[in-house]
Formats: structure tokens, C-alpha cells, sequence
């Protein structure tokens, strides 16, 4: 469960680095939707989430990468995602983590909810 | 691995994994993650051209601050480390108790396995016999009550016999029948042993019988003998024996058509057989009638001298006469002082006896319906299991007169139905007498089954409600083997490890997924056993009348169960590993021997039944393809273990549990139909059964 003192919140304000596109506080709350989002369409290891997201926003976030791993473990450990072991093509060990049932409606849930936000917010905010 | 990377990614992961390094086993796992992040960022900046130097400085400036890294991560994996601290000193101290006392079970289940074939290859079983002391102790071990074990006793101590009848014949001094069996057990301590019995007639004289003279001379001795030593009734016994012996004769029908006209009808068990009712008949009326007057003599006896010193001298001067009429085992005991020349006397005379209580019977025969009433009562009683100590007295006297009965209702009642009804009554107090009130009953059960006593002395099937009761423990035992397996594995492995300075490790435990198909695995056989065997009752029975659905039953909830643990536990531990589990050819080939050697086995044992009834014979090349088969499979499945799980050897014990498992029922089952077969077992190869045995009488 991801509630407002969990300590995912509390670890994933610190993996974004400093951006003038996106403050922190602004991001807060957004890093393990993302996590789920991305395991949702297949299981990838740490190195490949932080290249796709660099990819996929032209780079607009970035991560602090080292601290990608602490909210992945505390993810797995609250049950949200699993991981295991395989082995690449290269003969490279690679640690893959796979989303949960769980970890899919936890992500149903908070990509609604950030859906409505921003909804309320653009309300609210001028053009 | 085998990636070369920069030292300084050394230094980085150093201080980014130090606040994990409490707990060895997430240090490393989170160590390699975190190198295989820095690897894989390395060479991808390499490839895009790079310097080494660059490439280094921007890895790690990527990654981040490693304090902030250690720092989070032990905020992530805090109070998984605080909770693997406490089962690691958990394990620590239960472990080594918990295996020792699995060591222990297991090794005494596979004393008691072992201890089963081994006696099934060296020990034959043998039918009751009252001369073999082993026996003798097995049925007072199994017997119910004190007084029963008392009772089976008593059938090889003359004394417990005269104590037995003497108070019953003190309360009933008008019962001639228990006066004379009184008389009898004073004079006849061998009696009531089987050895009279042995040796009856092996080959029957053809010489002339000793004339009148030689006769004479030959009780003249006896007399003298009476005087010099009176109140011995040896002499008199002698006297009556022999004159029984020239007064009776077999009675042998001239043609088919002839009416048996019998004084008195002899069957006896010999061995594992019974031999044909022997008719006989008094052809000399006046000798048989000095004869009784000798027996008579006995009644005022004070004693019989078991040392007999005088009787080696009596038979050196009575044998030039009655050599003509002493049989080849006679002749031999004579020859060597034995006292045990006995036997074939004690014979004559029970017969003698016998012949004039059918004579009594039959010029009363209100009496002889009286004692026919109260056999028959007396077999009610004892099929109920619940007679009292002067019951069962009552049982073993009717034990000797029940032969009159027979031979009276036979020759002058001509009720067959009567006699075939005395004949089952006389076996069934044979078995009573000689064994316990629940094979009595077993062996009442069976005869109403239609089948007949073929064999009295067979303990087939053993009491339904003893049998019944222990083989359920030992089967819900084997029931609890399955979980077994996999906590002995933990334990005996945590062992191993401890024993070679290695710590407790969670690193192979299955967890998440992997621990719900294992645990699906192990347990969904047993439910479907357990659901199967309440649609079909034959898998529910137990016991020695276990049936051929229950075994193959068993053997497939436990092939099943073994196999899928196999599997279930080898993909975990390769998932761990990076490594995946296919069905590639190697572990078809695995499957495929499985397959062969379980349906050779079944085949075998459906096409060969009678397997099952005997020790499986080396002969038998299905059972050598099996195990070779069997013996394949292990070995492939050690080598298997070996390459795949080198990492941890403790997981090695996984197939011998498994072999184990396997092995059990087998065993078990040979246990099950040695007893089956076996009435005496002269080797104790089942101490738990004869502990509840006891324990339950």
C-alpha cells in the first residue's frame, strides 16, 4: 500500500536529480507509478528502466541511479513487483523485476488518481 | 563476474553496501545489482566512444553519492535484516536439536526396514509348533490377559496343568470326566506337549505279537517294581499302556461299502496338515479292560517319577519281550535311556482312556448331550472373547474329550452334521488352547467366511482390530514422511553447513511463488488421495487386509509427491541462480526412466501377484529391471544435483529423502506380508508391533 508516510515517498524524493524542468516537490509521489508502469509492459532490470525513462522524456528526468534500487527493493518487499535472476544474451546476469497482480492495481489505482489531479489542477492553473 | 571493470567501482560499492554487510547473503545480492548497474553504464559509454577515464567519471557520477545510496538501502532492507537476524539465531539454535532428533526417527525407520529384509533372507518362518520354545514365548508375548498367557503356558508345564484341574475337579467330584483329566495330568507330564503326538505309530509293527508267557514275565517285573516302589504310578502306567497298545487296533474297512464301526475316531494336526480321521477299534476286549484296571491304578498314585531311574532297567528286561510290538522310535529311545520312550506309551494310553470314556458316553447318552451342549457353549463363550479362568479350563478339558464326542457321535449317532459341527469345535479349541482368544476368533471369522480350517495353526489374517490399529500408525507416520522430507532436508542441511563453517542460509529457501507451487506440489496428491479415498472405500482400508487400489494408491500419492517436490524444488533454486528448468532431453530422459521403472513395477506386481505373498526372488528379472532402472534414475539425479546445485551440497540430501520415501512403502509392505504369512516369526523383526501388541493386551 502506498500511503503518505510510506517510506517509497520518502525514498523517491531523492531520486530525481535537479531539474529545471521539474522541481522535486512537483515530482514527488510520481516514482514507483513509473516503476509500475514501466514493469507493466515487461520485466526489465534497473539499468534498462533508467535508460527508457532518459528515452522516452528526451530526458527530462533523469534519475539519481544508485538510488533507483532502494525504492525497487522496497517496492518487492511490499509486494508490488518481484525479481529474479536470468542471464542476457551476452552471458551477462542480470536482475529483472516483474510487476505483481497486486502491483498492477496498485497502478490502476494511482495512474487514476494523478489522471484526476492534474485534471483539477489544469482548473485551476492559467493557461 | 567475468566483466573487467574499474577498481574504483570497488571503493564505490564498498561504501554504498557497507550498513548491509550485517547480513552476508543481501550484501551480496545487492552488491552484484548494483555492479551489474555500473557494468552495463561503464560499457554502454564506452561504446559510444568514450575514454576509459570518462567513462569511469560519468558511471559514478550518475550513480550518485554512494553515502546517500548505503544509507537508503538500509533504510529499504532495514527490517528485512532485523527479521532474518532473529530467524538466523533461531535456526541456529533449533536446528541442531531438530536434527538429531530426524536423524534418530529416520534411522530407526531404516533399522526396522533393514531389519525386514534381513530377516526375510536368512530367517524362515515356521507354523506354530508347541515344541519350539521361541514360539511358544511369541504367543505368551501376544497374549491378551495375564490368564491367557498363564493358560498358554500351562500347555508345557504339567504341574500348571494339574493345578489348573485340581481345584476344578475338587469342586466337582462328581464330574468323572475332569477326575480322570486330572488323573491324566498327574500321570502325563508330556501330555499336554506336542511330542506324543510326533512320533504316533511312524511305521506300524508287522511282527507277531509276545505271547502270553512273555507277557507275564514282563508285568511280574512291573509288579515287583510296584512294591519295591509304591505309590509311584510309573509302573501301572506302563502296564495300561501296553495292554491298550495289544487291545486296540486300527479299524480298516474290508471295502468301500462297509459301515465304520469305531470305538473311537483319531485326528490330529501334524504340522501345517491334518491327517485323515484314523478309526479305531478294541479287538482284544479282556486285555483292554486289564488295561483300564491299571489306568485305575493311577487315580490313587501319589506321584510319577520323571526321573525314572528304575525304568531303564524295566525296559532292558521288557524289551526282549515287547521288542515285537515297540516301534522304530520306541526302540531308538529305548536304546539311549530316554525317558522320552514315554511318548509312544502316553499315546496308547490317552487312547485307551479316550476309547472307554466313548464307551461311558455311549451307555449315557444324556451325558454325551450334555458335554456336546457345553462345548458348544463353551465355543460361544470363547468367540466372544470373554470367558473367565474356570471357562477357559473347561475349554482345555473339553480339548481331550471332544475327541469322544466326535468318535461318538460319529459311530453311533451317525450325525454327520454333528460330528463335522464337534470336528470344528475340537480345531477351534485346539487353536484356543494353543494360541489366544482373538486368533480363536480370527480363525471362527474365517470359517464363516466359507472357507474352512485348512490350517488352524495359521495366523492368517492376525487379529483384524490389533493389526488394524498399528499399521494405521504406522501409515499416518508415513503420511507425515512427506512433510519430513522437506523440514529433514532444512535441518540436516543447516547442519551440514553449520558443521563446515558455513552459516544458515536463506538464499536457496523457495519464497514468494516458488514456495506456493512447492507447497501445491507436496500437498495436492495427498488431497487427491485423500478425496479419492472417499469416493473409493477400497483405498481406505488398512491393515494386513490392505488391497492392490491402496498400494498402487500409495505408491503413485508418493511418486507424485516426490517428483513434483524434484521439480519444484530444482526451478526454485535455478531461479535463484539466474538458470532456468526445461524440459530439454537430459531431464525428458529423466522423466522417461521414471516412467519405465514405475510402470515396470506396477506390471510386475499386477501380473505377479504372488510376489507379494513370498520374498521377491532375485530370479526375477522384472524386479532386477527395476532396480536397475530405479538405480539409473538416482544416479542420474545425483549427477544432476551435483552439476546443477554444486553451491550447496546440503540440497544433495533432497534425493536421498526422496530414494527414502520411496523405498518405505516397499518395505513396509514386505514387513506387512511377512507377517502375513508368518506365524512364528523366530526372529523379532517386529518390535513396534509386538510392543503394541503388548502393550495392548
Amino acid at each position: 500500500m502506498f500511503t503518505s508516510d510510506s517510506e517509497v515517498y520518502t525514498l523517491e524524493a531523492e531520486v530525481y536529480t535537479m531539474s529545471d524542468d521539474f522541481p522535486p516537490d512537483l515530482l514527488k509521489g510520481s516514482f514507483a507509478p513509473v516503476i509500475l508502469s514501466l514493469l507493466a509492459e515487461r520485466p526489465m532490470y534497473g539499468y534498462e528502466m533508467v535508460k527508457l525513462v532518459d528515452a522516452r522524456t528526451g530526458g527530462k528526468l533523469q534519475w539519481r541511479e544508485g538510488t533507483l534500487y532502494p525504492t525497487l527493493h522496497k517496492l518487492e518487499t511490499e509486494g508490488h513487483i518481484t525479481s529474479e535472476w536470468r542471464q542476457s544474451d551476452a552471458n551477462r546476469d542480470r536482475k529483472y523485476y516483474l510487476i505483481t497482480p497486486a502491483g498492477r492495481r496498485e497502478l490502476k489505482k494511482r495512474a487514476a488518481q494523478f489522471r484526476d489531479f492534474a485534471t483539477t489542477l489544469a482548473a485551476l492553473l492559467p493557461e | 563476474m567475468a566483466t573487467h571493470y574499474p577498481p574504483s567501482f570497488d571503493v564505490m560499492l564498498a561504501t554504498a553496501t557497507n550498513p548491509m554487510a550485517v547480513d552476508e547473503e543481501i550484501h551480496a545480492e545487492v552488491r552484484r545489482e548494483l555492479l551489474s548497474h555500473l557494468v552495463d553504464d561503464y560499457k554502454a559509454r564506452l561504446d559510444s566512444g568514450r575514454s576509459y577515464a570518462d567513462a569511469e567519471r560519468e558511471a559514478l557520477a550518475a550513480f550518485g553519492e554512494p553515502t546517500d545510496v548505503a544509507r537508503q538501502l538500509y533504510q529499504a532492507h532495514r527490517s528485512r535484516i532485523a527479521q532474518r537476524k532473529v530467524a538466523r539465531w533461531a535456526m541456529r539454535l533449533g536446528v541442531a536439536p531438530g536434527a538429531v532428533a530426524l536423524l534418530v526417527y529416520f534411522s530407526a525407520q531404516i533399522y526396522l526396514s533393514l531389519a525386514v529384509l534381513v530377516g526375510l533372507i536368512t530367517v524362515s518362518f515356521q507354523p506354530i509348533s508347541g515344541s519350539d520354545a521361541r514360539a511358544r514365548d511369541v504367543y505368551v508375548s501376544r497374549a491378551p490377559t495375564a490368564a491367557v498367557a498363564r493358560f498358554i503356558r500351562g500347555a508345557e508345564s504339567a504341574a500348571d496343568n494339574v493345578a489348573w484341574l485340581r481345584p476344578l475337579a475338587a469342586e466337582r467330584p462328581e464330574n468323572l470326566a475332569l477326575q480322570r483329566q486330572l488323573a491324566l495330568a498327574r500321570a502325563y507330564p508330556v501330555f499336554n506337549g506336542p511330542q506324543w503326538r510326533s512320533n504316533w505309530y511312524p511305521d506300524r509293527p508287522a511282527a507277531p505279537l509276545p505271547t502270553a508267557d512273555e507277557l507275564a514275565r514282563a508285568f511280574a517285573i512291573l509288579d515287583e517294581a510296584k512294591i519295591s516302589d509304591p505309590g509311584n504310578g510309573l509302573y501301572a502306567l506302563v502296564q495300561a499302556s501296553v495292554l491298550f497298545r495289544l487291545s486296540v487296533e486300527p479299524f480298516v474297512p474290508a471295502s468301500d461299502t462297509q459301515e465304520p464301526v469305531v470305538e473311537w475316531t483319531d485326528i490330529y494336526p501334524y504340522g501345517k496338515r491334518f491327517w485323515a480321521p484314523e478309526p479305531y477299534r478294541v479287538a482284544n476286549p479282556v486285555l483292554f479292560e486289564k488295561g483300564l484296571a491299571h489306568l485305575r491304578e493311577l487315580d490313587t498314585a501319589q506321584f510319577i517319577d520323571s526321573g525314572a531311574k528304575p525304568l531303564g532297567r524295566l525296559w532292558e528286561d521288557l524289551a526282549p519281550s515287547l521288542s515285537t510290538l515297540a516301534d522304530r522310535q520306541a526302540r531308538r529311545q529305548l536304546e539311549q535311556r530316554s525317558f522320552n520312550s514315554w511318548s509312544p506309551m502316553a499315546s496308547d494310553v490317552l487312547r485307551g482312556t479316550e476309547i472307554a470314556y466313548a464307551r461311558n458316553l455311549r451307555s449315557n447318552p444324556a451325558q454325551a448331550k450334555a458335554n456336546a451342549q457345553q462345548l458348544a457353549h463353551l465355543s460361544r463363550l470363547i468367540s466372544k472373547g470373554e470367558p473367565d479362568e474356570e471357562e477357559l479350563g473347561q475349554a482345555r478339558l473339553f480339548y481331550f474329550s471332544s475327541l469322544t464326542l466326535q468318535a461318538y457321535l460319529a459311530s453311533e449317532m451317525k450325525d454327520h452334521t454333528a460330528f463335522d459341527q464337534i470336528s470344528m469345535a475340537k480345531l477351534e479349541l485346539d487353536a484356543a488352547n494353543r494360541l489366544d482368544i482373538r486368533i480363536f476368533v480370527a480363525m471362527r471369522k474365517e470359517a464363516a467366511g466359507g472357507k474352512g480350517i485348512t490350517d488352524p495353526y495359521r495366523l492368517d489374517p492376525p487379529p483384524a482390530d490389533v493389526t488394524r490399529a498399528g499399521l494405521q500408525g504406522e501409515y499416518a507416520m508415513l503420511d507425515r514422511f512427506a512433510v519430513l522430507v522437506l523440514a529433514g532436508t532444512l535441518f540436516v542441511g543447516t547442519v551440514v553447513m553449520w558443521l563446515t563453517r558455513r552459516d544458515f542460509t536463506f538464499k536457496y529457501l523457495p519464497r514468494g511463488r516458488d514456495a506456493l507451487q512447492l507447497t501445491v506440489a507436496t500437498l495436492a496428491p495427498a488431497g487427491l488421495y485423500l478425496a479419492a479415498s472417499y469416493l473409493f472405500p477400497a483405498l481406505r482400508d488398512s491393515g494386513l487386509a490392505r488391497t492392490w487400489p491402496r498400494v498402487l494408491a500409495e505408491y503413485a500419492l508418493i511418486g507424485l509427491t516426490t517428483f513434483l517436490l524434484l521439480i519444484f524444488t530444482l526451478r526454485s533454486v535455478l531461479r535463484r541462480q539466474g538458470k532456468r528448468l526445461s524440459l530439454n532431453k537430459p531431464h525428458l530422459l529423466f522423466g522417461l526412466l521414471l516412467l519405465l521403472g514405475s510402470a515396470i513395477l506396477i506390471s510386475h506386481w499386477l501380473l505377479h501377484p504372488w510376489t507379494a505373498q513370498q520374498p521377491i526372488s532375485l530370479s526375477e528379472l522384472p524386479v532386477y529391471l527395476t532396480l536397475l532402472l530405479l538405480l539409473s534414475t538416482l544416479v542420474y539425479l545425483i549427477w544432476t544435483a551435483l552439476r546443477l546445485l554444486k553451491s550447496s551440497p546440503a540440497y544433495l540430501l533432497i534425493p536421498a529423502f526422496a530414494l527414502l520415501l520411496l523405498l518405505t512403502p516397499t518395505l513396509r509392505l514386505i514387513e506387512l506380508h511377512a507377517l502375513n504369512q508368518s506365524t512364528t516369526p523366530t526372529h523379532d523383526l517386529f518390535p513396534n508391533l509386538k510392543l503394541y501388541l503388548r502393550a495392548t493386551g
